[in-house]
């Protein structure tokens, strides 16, 4: 007994260092319940307002790139309106249009003394999201596991698990949130699995990404008998309540296949350049609580 | 006391660097600098071996919030300062004796450079290989090791080289 204790006063210092490796250990497997702990905490707070201060400085000398990608998403909006208003007008000149889609339409309109809160606006669409515009405030794009902070947390109506888009595409999904800030796992996450779809014959698929290259991503699970071609678009399912069916993924960059291989090589190039985004948006599915209740 | 909170501010100082400075060069790519670990060299040398342990898990979990990593910088830098005494004691005649700093003035020049190289090389081999998880890109981990252990190194012997001269 003596000498056992004699033994373990000896290696003291090197039982310390295993076991706080093993606590470490721990911590990196268990990362996203940690990450949880901490997002709820004051901890996650402090982080990001000293990014946010960081951001507040450094974003000035970005002001004019990002203004020209503002200009050019809005131009992209603008087209858009026009095309749709276009349509409206199409619609409402054809006799044979069928009365309720008119009636869905008018009881959807907005109040006209109802204010819309100026950071959220509404589509009408069979599935109703409302848009929380946000901020990159830090990113990371040299790891396995890289995360956005935005500015812009539960205060503003975030939760864990809302999607978000850029001007191009989607961006990525929420993973934790505190008062003022959300951190997202972008599609440039390792951990992350999307659920999309080839735009022209709605096959399923799965995008993942691996290290290194944040321009490409793989498309997984497209089976021999399905006709893919460079510069196919792949766009969201719509099989979740995170992203809305038919956003921007990325476009096939590059399909190949082994010989006897039952599945295709896919190299899909993203929608979104990580290393320019600055201005997103988060998206709210209104129905989200209804869904989950019978699902 | 005036010594901790120097060194304290020498903390925050080096955080600000790393956070704000360092982790924003995403243009540099494969090649991410981790400087904060200054603050593990400089613990004083004569402070109990479990409490180095201590502090040195605290300062890599300090660098884990900012990073979204659990654990990962916590477990190089409890390798490090658990290792650093080890190290000086190698080189110096009578450890118990050292006070302060483990500092080019403390050990001399060529020791220092030899024991940082080594932390700087550990503290690297555990952060990027659990930061990857995976021996399967195990090439581009080696690479991303050894590249950013150049650049840490050198920012390193850039900040002794101030602090001697200040």
């Amino acid at each position: 007994m003596h000498n056992l204790l004699q033994l373990i006063v000896r290696f003291s210092n090197f039982l310390l260092l295993v076991g706080l490796e093993v606590v470490a250990f721990i911590f990196v497997i268990r990362g996203n319940m940690y990450q949880q702990m901490v997002a709820n905490g004051a901890a996650n707070a402090v982080t990001a307002s000293i990014q946010l201060a960081n951001d507040n400085v450094t974003s000035y000398f970005r002001l004019r790139s990002d203004n020209a990608q503002l200009l050019e998403h809005n131009a992209q909006l603008l087209q858009e309106n026009n095309l749709l208003r276009a349509r409206i007008t199409q619609n409402e000149s054809d006799p044979s249009r069928p009365k309720h889609v008119n009636d869905t339409i008018t009881t959807r309109k907005r109040d006209d003394n109802e204010t819309i809160t100026d950071n959220t606006f509404y589509l009408p669409s069979d599935r109703d999201y409302a848009f929380i515009p946000a901020r990159v405030i830090a990113f990371s794009n040299d790891r396995h596991h890289n995360y956005l902070t935005l500015n812009k947390g539960e205060r503003d109506g975030v939760t864990p698990d809302m999607g978000v888009i850029g001007k191009d595409g989607i961006v990525g999904v929420v993973q934790s949130v505190s008062t003022h800030f959300a951190v997202v796992a972008p599609v440039i996450h390792e951990g992350l699995y999307i659920s999309s779809r080839i735009g022209k014959n709605d096959y399923m698929a799965t995008l993942h990404w691996h290290m290194p290259d944040i321009r490409h991503a793989a498309l997984e699970d497209v089976a021999r008998h399905v006709d893919i071609k460079v510069g196919d678009s792949i766009v969201t399912s719509g099989m979740s309540a995170i992203f809305p069916a038919g956003m921007p993924v990325g476009v096939v960059s590059d399909v190949s296949i082994g010989e006897g291989d039952s599945y295709y090589d896919i190299d899909i190039e993203l929608a979104t350049d990580f290393r320019s985004l600055r201005a997103v948006h988060i998206l709210k599915y209104n129905h989200r609580a209804e869904l989950d209740s019978i699902q | 006391m005036s010594n901790w909170l120097k060194y304290i501010g020498i903390f925050i100082m080096l955080l600000f660097l790393q956070v704000l400075l360092l982790d924003n060069l995403h243009w540099l790519g494969l090649v991410h600098p981790f400087i904060y670990i200054w603050a593990i060299i400089l613990l004083p040398i004569e402070l109990p071996r479990w409490l180095q342990m201590l502090i040195g898990a605290a300062i890599g979990m300090v660098m884990d919030l900012f990073t979204h990593a659990p654990g990962i910088h916590m477990a190089g830098c409890v390798m490090m300062a658990y290792l650093r005494p080890l190290l000086v004691s190698g080189v110096v005649q009578d450890i118990d004796r050292m006070k302060g700093a483990v500092t080019s003035d403390t050990i001399g020049m060529g020791n220092w450079l030899r024991i940082v190289a080594i932390l700087v090389g550990v503290h690297h081999a555990i952060v990027f290989m659990l930061e990857a998880f995976t021996f399967a890109h195990f090439g581009y981990t080696l690479l991303q090791i050894i590249l950013s252990g150049i650049f840490s190194y050198a920012l390193l012997l850039m900040l002794e080289y101030l602090r001697k001269n200040a």
